[in-house]
Order: structure tokens, then sequence, then C-alpha cells
């Protein structure tokens, strides 16, 4: 019987800074490590996921990777396989959303998702979540943001980055980090959390690993 | 289910990820143990 409450004594005991990585970092990582020539595994998104595992244990950060994260990068790449398959039978990319429901996965390409999910949720410093029942006020907190033209997916990852108390909000969407910045700013929400780019993020891992010392908050 | 697993179901792969949650002194921390296939319908 698996005991849920291990003491785990070699992890280290320094504070742990909760941060979420927007799905088009993992799309952007997945697609560079799991679908690309090798030759292709570089970028912001690759290093910062790469800095962070080699930090292993001793990361600050802990990654939160949530089951609506798995869906929109599952969304991302069976659209893909499905887009192909869509033009390979003469269909143009317009006529796609009405095309795709004529396609189905094929067994591999379900493997593929299955192994860029597997190869996320078992990183050390990635803490995947259990999907929880919203309540009526959490429900009404996305839909606060869909009304202050955030997207679907984008608002629940909001909402799961609030309640998780993550300091960062990290994503490589411009509109994204502008219409959360502003709500941030009218003060709306209290949580203390910053939205920003890959490449910002990437420079703070990198600050903390050249001086080991500091959250870089 | 074991306690502290937990499982989530992908529904364009429908496959089930098997996830082990831990109580470390960093806090609960998720852990995807493993995956697999629902079982088709007959």
């Amino acid at each position: 019987m698996e005991d849920s409450c291990d003491s785990t004594n070699d992890i280290d005991k320094r504070p742990v800074v909760n941060v979420f990585l927007d799905s088009n970092i993992w799309i952007d990582y997945s697609w560079r490590y799991h679908i690309s020539e090798a030759s292709s595994r570089n970028g912001t998104c690759v290093e910062i996921i790469g800095e962070i595992d080699h930090l292993g244990e001793n990361s600050p950060y802990m990654i939160v990777f949530s089951p609506y994260v798995i869906a929109e990068i599952s969304h991302h790449f069976a659209d893909w396989f499905l887009l192909k398959k869509s033009i390979a039978n003469g269909f143009g990319y317009r006529e796609f959303s009405k095309e795709r429901r004529n396609h189905r996965l094929e067994e591999s390409e379900e493997d593929i998702i299955n192994t860029i999910i597997n190869d996320i949720g078992t990183k050390t410093s990635v803490n995947a979540l259990d999907i929880e029942n919203l309540s009526k006020t959490e429900i009404e907190a996305i839909l606060n943001l869909r009304r202050n033209n955030i997207d679907f997916y984008d608002a629940f990852h909001i909402h799961i980055a609030l309640k998780k108390d993550c300091k960062f909000f990290v994503t490589k969407d411009g509109e994204l980090r502008k219409r959360f910045q502003e709500i941030l700013s009218n003060g709306s929400i209290k949580n203390d959390i910053k939205i920003i780019s890959d490449k910002v993020f990437l420079d703070i891992v990198k600050t903390y690993i050249k001086k080991k010392g500091g959250l870089n908050i | 289910m074991a306690k502290g697993k937990k499982r989530i179901y992908n529904p364009y792969t429908e496959t089930y990820y098997e996830i082990r949650i831990k109580n470390t002194s960093r806090g609960k921390k998720g852990t995807i143990i493993g995956s697999y296939k629902k079982k088709k319908g007959r």
C-alpha cells in the first residue's frame, strides 16, 4: 500500500517557489524535444526546463502541472496529427474544424502524446496535480477572467496558478501577459504573482544558479 | 486505488495517468508514475 505521508529526507529544506509554466512553454519544449530532430533541442523553453531539471531536488522552483495543461498540450498535438490527415485527404486549413471529426488518432500518435505527458509529469521539479472539484466561487472566478478577455484554457491556468500560490506565471503569450497584468494592476486579485515571459524567467533561473542563493522573487 | 495515488483521464488519448502524491518537507508533490489505456468497450 502506498504511503501518502512519506518523509523525504534528501529533499532540500529551503522554501520552494511555485511556478506556473503556461502550456505554450511545454508545447515549445515538447516540439523541440519529442517531435523535431535532436538538433532542434535549443531555445528558451528547452533551456528553462533543462536548467530546472538539472537542479533536481535542489531546485527552489516547483513547477505546477495541472490537468488543464495536460488537456491543452494533448489538444495541440492531437490537432497537429489530425490536421496532417485532413490535408492529406485534400481539405484545406479552413475546413479543418469540420473535417477533424472524420479522423481519429492512430495508436502511435496517442503514444507520442502520452510520452510527452509522462516526460513532463515524472520530472523531479514538477508537481503533477490531481483534478479537484471546482466550487461555485472558483467557477465564478474563472468566468470573471473570461469576462476580462482571457481565453478559456488560460482562465483555468491562471485560476490554478493563483490557487497554488504561484509567484510566477510564465508565458510566451504577450497578449495574455498584457491582459493579466491589467487585472493585477486594477487590484481585483490580491495574490503576490508576477506574469513574465520565458526569457525573463530564464534570466531569473540563471541568476539563481550563478549566485546559488536568493529566489529572485 | 491505493492511498496517496490518484488518476486523471486524458480523453484525447483515452489514457489514464496514475499520479502518486507524497507529502514531502517541501509540501505535497504529485508525480506521474504510469499510464494505461482505457479498455475499449465491446
